[in-house]
C-alpha cells in the first residue's frame, strides 16, 4: 500500500526575477513522514504553500490523493490540515472559541465533547477559556495543531514546525509527529532547516536548495548507509577502476575530476580494498569517506558556489 | 427693524375744515368703512395661508389669525415655522384702519378686481409716520375695501387685495392677497454642501423675482370673544 | 453560507475596536446636542441672517427634525472614517495578524470567505447607521421635539410642514446605508491589496477627502469630473429634504452607488482569487 498521497512534477514558481521554485518533482507516500531539509530562503515554503494553493505556482504539476489541485482544491483541503510558520491565531479569541470557529470552516461540526478531545490530544484541556492572547509560544504551536487535525485530515503539512519553540516543545513536537504517522496512519510532509530534526522523524527526504531538488530518497538510506561512501584519489584511476570492478565492487566516476573514484563498501572493508589496490600496484594518493550526508548539507548552508549533486 | 410689526394704516381724523365735495365723500366713506370695522373690537380667525415667493418653499399652512383693538395683529402657526415678511404685514384692515392719523383725499374711481372702485388717498398728518402714502380701493355701495396700496418709509411699498363673502357684515374679509418685495437671497455653496442633482430650472416660480405674495384664506371669524394677552407677546 | 457570514460578524463583535465607532458616534451626537441646548439660538441666528433681512420667522426653529438634519450633514462626513476602520482591516488585518493563511488553507473557496467578509461589513455599516438614526432622530425629538423643518440651501429656503418630515429621514437613512456601504466596499477592496490596515484605511479616507473637496469647488474644469465621482452622489440623501422631491436624480444617485458597490465587489472577488498569499 504505497500508492502517492502527493505527486509533484515540475513545479516552478518565480517572483519577479528570482527563481524560488526550480522545476521541483518528488513524490509522498501514503504513511510517509517526508521531511524537506533546506536553508532558509530555499524554497521549502513557498513549496509548501503552492500545495495548499496560498499561492500559485508557473507551471507544474500537483495532484493530491490522485486529485489535481487545480481543480479539486477543496475536496484536497478537506483532508489536510496545515501548520505554516509561526502559529498565528486570533488573540482575543479563547482557545475553545478558536477550535469552534475553525472546525466551523473547515467543514465538521464539532460538539463540545469533540473540540475538548483535540485539545486533550495537544495538552490544552486546562487552557481552553484562556485567550490565546495569554499563551506562550508553545502553546500557540499546540493550538495550531488542534486547529489542524480538528478534522481529521489524512495529511497533515507542517512548514518549520518547531520554530522558536524550547526543547521540551521540540520533543513534543518530534512526538507528535511520530504518532500522527505510527499511530493514526496519517502522512505527514513537514520541512525543517535542521538536518536532525528531519533525522529523527522522516522516513523519506528531499534536500532543496535555491528551489532545486538536490537530493531525494529514504533516510535511511541517506542518513544511515549500509553501506559508507568512500573516495579514493589515484594516479591512475582507469586501471584501478578495472581491478575493482573484477573484484565485484561498484564504481562510480565523478564528472570532472578525472583521478577519484567512489564507491559504497561497508567499513570493514576499506582496508581489503587498500590493500588490494596495493597489491597490484596502484599507487593510492588518498582513501577517505566521502561527504556524509551532514556535511553535505552543510556545505550547502555555507553557501559554496559549486556543490555536485549528492550520490550514493 | 422698527416698531411692533404691524403698522401701516391710517386713523380716520374727523376733519375739521370744511370740504371739497370728493373730500368729504372720501371722508365719509372712510367713515362708514370706519364704523363698521370698529365694532370688531378684536377676533380670532382659522385661516389657510399660502406663500409664493420665488426663493422660498413652504407648504400651504393652517393659521390662526388674531387681532384687537386697536393696532394689534398677529399670524400664528402652531407647531411650525412661518415666514412673514418684515415691516409690511398688515393684512388686517382693521389694525390698519385704528387709531392712526391721516388726511383723506379723494382719487376718483378706478376699476379693479372687476368692480368699479372709489379711490381714496390717505396721508399721514405726523411727519414721522411709517406709512407714506396709502391707497384705498373702496366699493361705495358696499363700504367694503377691496384693495390697499401702501409706501412705508423704510420697508417699501405693499399691496393687499381683498375679497368678501360670510363676513362682509363685519368687513372682514374671506380672502386677503398681500404682495411685497423682497431683496434676493443667496448663500455660499461651501456652507450649504449642496445636492447638485436636485437643480432646479430657474422659471420655476410663478411670482416673478423680487416679488412675493401671501394669500390668506379665512375659513371661520370669532368676533369679540376676547384674545388673551399672551397673544401678542 | 451563513456560518460563514456568522463567523465574520463574530470576528468583528469580539474585538474592542469595533465599538469605538458606536461609542465616537454617541460622542459626536451628545456634542451637538448638548451645543444646540446651550447655544442653538445664536447659531441659528447666524445661519438666518440672508433670510430675517427680509422676513420675521415665526415657530420653532430648533426642534429635533432640523438638528437631526445637522447632525447628518455632520456625522457623514466622519462616519466614513469609523466604516473603513473596519472595512480596510478585513483582508489586511488578517494578512498582519497572519490568520490569512489559516484561512485559506480550510476547504472554503476564496470567493465564498470575501463574499462573507464582505456583507458581514455591510452589517457592520448598517448596525452603526441604525445607531445613528436612533441617536440623531429619536433622541434629538425626544429632547426638541418635533416641528417644521427649515432648511437653507445656497439658493432656496425649504420649510417642510413637520407631518412630511419622517418619511424623508427613513429614505434618507437607506439611502445613508448605500452610500456608507459604497465607502465600505472601497475600503473592503484596497484592504486586498495590503498586509497592514492603515494602507486602506488612509488611502480610502484620501480618495474621498479629495473627492469631496473636487465635488464642492464650482470651478468650470473640474465640473466635467462630476458626476463621476461617487462622493458627489453620497450627499444624494439631501435630495430628499427638498419640496418637490427630486426623484430622478436621487434615484439615479442611488443605482450609482449601488453599480459602484457592486464593480468594487467584483473587483474584490477576482483580485483575491488570483493572489499569492504571503502573510
Amino acid at each position: 500500500m504505497n500508492m502517492p498521497v502527493i505527486e509533484v512534477r515540475n513545479l516552478t514558481k518565480k517572483f519577479d526575477d528570482i527563481v524560488a521554485v526550480d522545476e521541483l518533482s518528488f513524490t509522498v507516500n501514503a504513511a510517509d513522514v517526508y521531511g524537506f531539509l533546506g536553508q532558509n530562503g530555499a524554497g521549502k515554503s513557498t513549496t509548501l504553500r503552492m500545495l495548499l494553493s496560498l499561492i500559485f505556482p508557473d507551471h507544474g504539476d500537483m495532484h493530491i490523493f490522485g486529485m489535481d489541485l487545480k481543480h479539486n482544491r477543496r475536496e484536497i483541503l478537506q483532508q489536510t490540515g496545515a501548520v505554516i510558520e509561526r502559529p498565528d491565531l486570533y488573540k482575543y479569541l479563547t482557545a475553545y472559541e478558536t477550535l469552534s470557529v475553525f472546525s466551523t470552516m473547515s467543514g465538521i461540526h464539532a460538539d463540545r465533547k469533540r473540540i475538548m478531545s483535540q485539545l486533550e490530544l495537544v495538552g490544552l484541556t486546562d487552557r481552553a477559556e484562556g485567550k490565546v492572547r495569554t499563551f506562550s509560544q508553545g502553546m500557540k504551536q499546540r493550538l495550531g495543531i488542534a486547529v489542524a487535525l480538528i478534522h481529521d485530515p489524512r495529511l497533515v503539512i507542517l512548514d518549520e514546525p518547531t520554530n522558536g519553540l524550547d526543547p521540551q516543545g521540540i520533543a513534543d513536537m518530534r512526538n507528535l509527529i511520530l504518532r500522527l504517522s505510527r499511530e493514526m496512519g496519517k502522512t505527514v510532509l513537514v520541512s525543517s532547516h535542521l538536518l536532525s530534526e528531519i533525522e529523527q522523524v522522516a522516513t523519506r527526504m528531499l534536500i532543496i536548495d535555491k528551489g532545486r531538488k538536490m537530493v531525494e530518497g529514504s533516510v535511511e538510506a541517506l542518513c544511515r548507509p549500509a553501506l559508507k561512501r568512500v573516495e579514493i584519489d589515484l594516479a591512475d584511476p582507469v586501471r584501478a577502476k578495472e581491478i575493482l570492478t573484477k573484484a565485484g565492487y561498484d564504481i562510480v566516476t565523478v564528472p570532472g575530476n578525472h583521478s577519484r573514484l567512489v564507491l559504497g563498501i561497508r567499513e570493514e572493508e576499506v582496508s581489503v580494498v587498500n590493500r588490494l589496490l596495493v597489491q597490484n600496484d596502484i599507487d593510492v594518493i588518498s582513501i577517505r569517506p566521502a561527504n556524509s550526508l551532514e556535511e553535505y548539507f552543510l556545505s550547502l548552508t555555507a553557501g559554496k558556489q559549486h556543490v555536485e549533486a549528492y550520490k550514493y | 427693524m422698527l416698531h411692533r410689526c404691524l403698522l401701516i394704516f391710517l386713523l380716520v381724523i374727523s376733519c375739521m375744515v370744511s370740504k371739497h365735495s370728493s373730500a368729504q365723500t372720501a371722508d365719509d366713506l372712510l367713515k362708514k368703512v370706519k364704523s363698521r370695522l370698529e365694532k370688531v373690537m378684536d377676533y380670532a380667525a382659522d385661516g389657510n395661508m399660502k406663500m409664493d415667493v420665488d426663493f422660498i418653499r413652504i407648504p400651504d399652512a393652517k393659521v390662526k389669525v388674531y387681532f384687537r383693538q386697536p393696532d394689534q395683529f398677529r399670524v400664528i402657526k402652531e407647531n411650525g415655522i412661518s415666514l412673514l415678511p418684515k415691516g409690511g404685514l398688515s393684512i388686517s384692515l382693521n389694525a390698519l384702519l385704528s387709531g392712526k392719523e391721516f388726511v383723506a383725499v379723494s382719487g376718483g374711481t378706478a376699476n379693479a378686481a372687476g368692480r368699479s372702485l372709489s379711490v381714496v388717498k390717505l396721508l399721514p398728518i405726523k411727519e414721522n409716520s411709517e406709512i407714506v402714502l396709502a391707497t384705498l380701493y373702496i366699493d361705495a355701495a358696499s363700504a367694503l375695501v377691496y384693495r390697499t396700496v401702501a409706501t412705508t418709509r423704510d420697508n417699501g411699498t405693499f399691496e393687499t387685495q381683498l375679497s368678501y363673502g360670510k363676513y362682509a357684515d363685519q368687513g372682514l374679509p374671506d380672502e386677503v392677497v398681500f404682495l411685497f418685495n423682497t431683496s434676493a437671497y443667496k448663500l455660499p455653496k461651501g456652507i450649504t454642501m449642496e445636492y447638485e442633482g436636485s437643480k432646479k430650472p430657474a422659471d420655476r416660480k410663478t411670482a416673478s423675482n423680487g416679488q412675493g405674495k401671501i394669500s390668506i384664506r379665512y375659513e371661520r371669524y370669532v368676533i369679540n370673544k376676547g384674545v388673551p394677552d399672551s397673544i401678542f407677546k | 453560507m451563513w456560518k460563514l457570514i456568522s463567523i465574520e460578524l463574530y470576528k468583528i463583535f469580539r474585538r474592542p475596536r469595533t465599538y469605538i465607532s458606536f461609542v465616537a458616534i454617541g460622542a459626536i451626537v451628545v456634542l451637538i446636542l448638548l451645543a444646540f441646548y446651550a447655544d442653538g439660538e445664536n447659531y441659528m441666528a447666524f445661519g438666518m441672517q440672508a433670510l430675517t433681512q427680509t422676513f420675521d420667522v415665526q415657530g420653532s426653529l430648533l426642534n429635533g427634525y432640523l438638528i437631526c438634519f445637522v447632525i447628518l450633514q455632520t456625522l457623514l462626513i466622519h462616519v466614513p472614517l469609523l466604516i473603513t476602520l473596519i472595512a480596510g482591516d478585513q483582508v489586511a488585518g488578517e494578512a498582519n495578524m497572519g490568520t490569512l493563511r489559516l484561512l485559506l488553507t480550510k476547504p472554503v473557496s476564496r470567493s465564498r470567505l470575501l463574499l462573507a467578509k464582505f456583507l458581514a461589513t455591510i452589517v457592520y455599516t448598517l448596525a452603526l447607521l441604525v445607531w445613528m438614526a436612533f441617536l440623531s432622530l429619536a433622541v434629538s425629538i425626544l429632547i426638541f421635539g418635533t416641528g417644521d423643518l427649515l432648511i437653507l440651501k445656497s439658493e432656496e429656503v425649504v420649510v417642510l410642514s413637520g407631518n412630511d418630515v419622517l418619511w424623508r429621514y427613513a429614505g434618507a437613512f437607506a439611502f445613508a446605508a448605500i452610500a456608507m456601504s459604497t465607502v465600505a466596499a472601497l475600503a473592503f477592496f484596497l484592504s486586498i491589496f495590503a498586509e497592514n490596515s492603515i494602507g486602506p484605511i488612509v488611502s480610502t479616507m484620501s480618495v474621498i477627502i479629495v473627492f469631496t473637496i473636487l465635488s464642492s469647488l464650482d470651478i468650470p474644469v473640474f465640473n466635467a469630473l462630476k458626476p463621476y465621482l461617487f462622493t458627489t452622489h453620497i450627499i444624494g440623501w439631501k435630495g430628499l429634504f427638498d419640496d418637490p422631491v427630486a426623484w430622478v436624480p436621487v434615484c439615479k444617485s442611488a443605482v450609482i452607488l449601488l453599480v459602484h458597490i457592486f464593480v468594487f465587489l467584483l473587483a474584490s472577488v477576482f483580485v483575491f482569487n488570483k493572489k499569492d498569499i504571503l502573510s
